[in-house]
């Protein structure tokens, strides 16, 4: 028979109330300043402004979750620096300030009770906190290639503050990477002992039901000099449905712009596969922010068939659009019909064109 | 003894050499700096983009180039022409010019305060030009169009 450790029991006893004490508390962003716009290759802080409520927790072992939703092609869990700022003090080896470290078992089942998610009904899932927030938080405006990343505290906070009210900022370090023109950036905030917990679990079972144990926010940024084959991530996701040519272009270049049938949804063919005769309907965003809208199906918008379903038209912008002197082409929209305008192919997956703008390095 | 022997050798192929009566027909214009005519009507036959021909989706024809003198004129607007980019401030008519009157390798086209100078694709001769080559950018520089002109 095995002895009965009573040193474990002791320890079990005094580790008690730390387990057992973690009710409530209250986590708000009340503001984000991150900048309107940055350039690749650039170093940005961005700084998050948190609000903490104790509602008489009295914890003193209280790590800090913060997340943030970042293009993957950033690598932010590599590049990015993350301190946090309160005005607790109480104690110097659970400080209310310090750095916050990258989960350290992302995508990994952790053992460490620290980088224990906890879900929306506020218990263990087993998962790591960036698990967790790539399974319950959305990804904002984008339309994808971006990720959560979470950082934890890396010392416990003593918060044995009483019934108070904290203002602390958790600053962000990070190089702007390639790839992308622009996106909407997502910050959470929380702590482990509630994780994702809502209000009410079983009333509200959607990320988007709102919280006191954590709080969100989302930003967009514009990125400059990211290159030719950069994305809007906000926008529309990239089509394989209409393409131009050649593979360098602006508007005042000839264009063929290829419109493929078989490139609909998901793989799916669109709507215009085996259409007799397919037109275009174009719209020209103009520098000054004017459009012209070329969408009457004649005779100049008539497409040729050139492939398995692939057809092409071959046009000089600034003439098929009439330019007016003083202006400039900086996208087309562009959505594809068959000859009695019956069918409509527009961005597959999307209610809108599809946008096409210039590529040229 | 050798050494006359190879001096009447010598002066005997001289001679014979000389008596070749052969006459060669020289242009006159390689002989004398004739300065490349072009003047004239030109009309557009042919469009390459990146080597490749998309003659076939314009209506070519409706293309002419007109040098007269210092000045040119161009009949349409609705086909594409270095002068006539957006990003610039496009003009159908003005002055041209050589870089080089003899052997010209480049023709600028001057409007108002714009200078489109536009690259020559194969030489010219001094007169009786029924080809002319233009090569150049419109928007994005790693595209090229050729345009041929005839008259």
């Amino acid at each position: 028979m095995k002895k009965f450790n009573y040193k474990t029991l002791l320890v079990c006893l005094l580790l008690l109330p730390v387990v057992t004490l973690f009710v409530t508390s209250c986590f708000d962003i009340t503001g984000v300043t991150q900048p309107a716009s940055a350039k690749v290759g650039e170093t940005i802080d961005i700084t998050v402004n948190v609000n903490y409520d104790s509602e008489d927790e009295n914890q003193n072992q209280k790590f800090l979750i913060f997340g943030m939703l970042v293009p993957k092609s950033w690598e932010v869990a590599k590049n990015a620096t993350v301190v946090f700022k309160s005005s607790i003090a109480l104690t110097p080896e659970r400080p209310g300030s310090g750095n916050m470290i990258v989960d350290p078992v992302a995508g990994e089942t952790p053992s460490f009770w620290g980088d224990k998610s906890r879900g929306l009904d506020g218990q263990k899932t087993g998962n790591s906190w960036t698990t967790d927030m790539n399974n319950i938080l959305d990804i904002g405006e984008n339309y994808g290639k971006v990720e959560w990343v979470s950082f934890r505290s890396e010392n416990p906070i003593d918060a044995t503050i009483g019934d108070t009210t904290v203002d602390g900022t958790i600053t962000v370090t990070l190089k702007v990477g390639a790839g992308h023109s622009g996106v909407q950036m997502g910050y959470w905030v929380g702590y482990h002992g509630n994780g994702f917990k809502q209000e009410d679990p079983l009333a509200d079972s959607t990320p988007s039901a709102k919280s006191r144990h954590w709080d969100s926010s989302y930003k967009s940024i514009a990125i400059t000099g990211a290159g030719a084959d950069a994305t809007d991530l906000t926008g529309p996701a990239p089509t394989s449905t209409a393409a131009i040519s050649p593979e360098g272009y602006m508007f005042d270049d000839i264009i063929t712009i290829k419109f493929d049938a078989k490139e609909g949804k998901d793989g799916a063919n669109t709507a215009l596969f085996n259409a007799g005769a397919v037109n275009m309907n174009a719209t020209a965003l103009m520098g000054d922010a004017t459009t012209v809208i070329k969408a009457d199906r004649d005779a100049a918008s008539s497409m040729t068939l050139t492939g398995n379903n692939v057809w092409e038209l071959t046009i000089w912008p600034p003439a098929y659009f009439s330019v007016p002197a003083g202006n400039i082409i900086t996208e087309l929209h562009l959505s594809f019909s068959n000859a009695d305008g019956t069918v409509l192919v527009q961005n597959p997956g999307y209610s809108s064109d599809i946008v096409l703008g210039t590529k040229c390095e | 003894m050798k050494n006359i022997l190879f001096l009447t050798l010598f002066i005997s192929l001289a001679f014979f050499t000389a008596c070749d009566s052969e006459e060669f027909e020289v242009r006159q214009d390689s002989l004398e700096n004739v300065k490349a005519d072009v003047s004239g009507e030109w009309t557009l036959f042919s469009i390459t983009r990146n080597k490749t021909d998309i003659s076939e989706h314009f209506d070519t024809s409706g293309m002419k180039l007109t040098l007269s003198g210092a000045n040119f004129t161009l009949s349409s607007s609705s086909l594409p022409f270095p002068t006539l980019k957006t990003t610039g401030t496009a003009f159908l008519t003005g002055n041209w010019a050589f870089d080089d009157d003899y052997q010209p390798s480049v023709i600028h086209f001057k409007g108002g305060s714009e200078t489109v100078p536009v690259n020559l694709t194969y030489p010219l001769y001094g007169k009786n030009n029924n080809s002319l080559g233009l090569e150049f950018s419109l928007g994005c520089g790693a595209s090229t169009y050729q345009y041929q002109f005839k008259k």
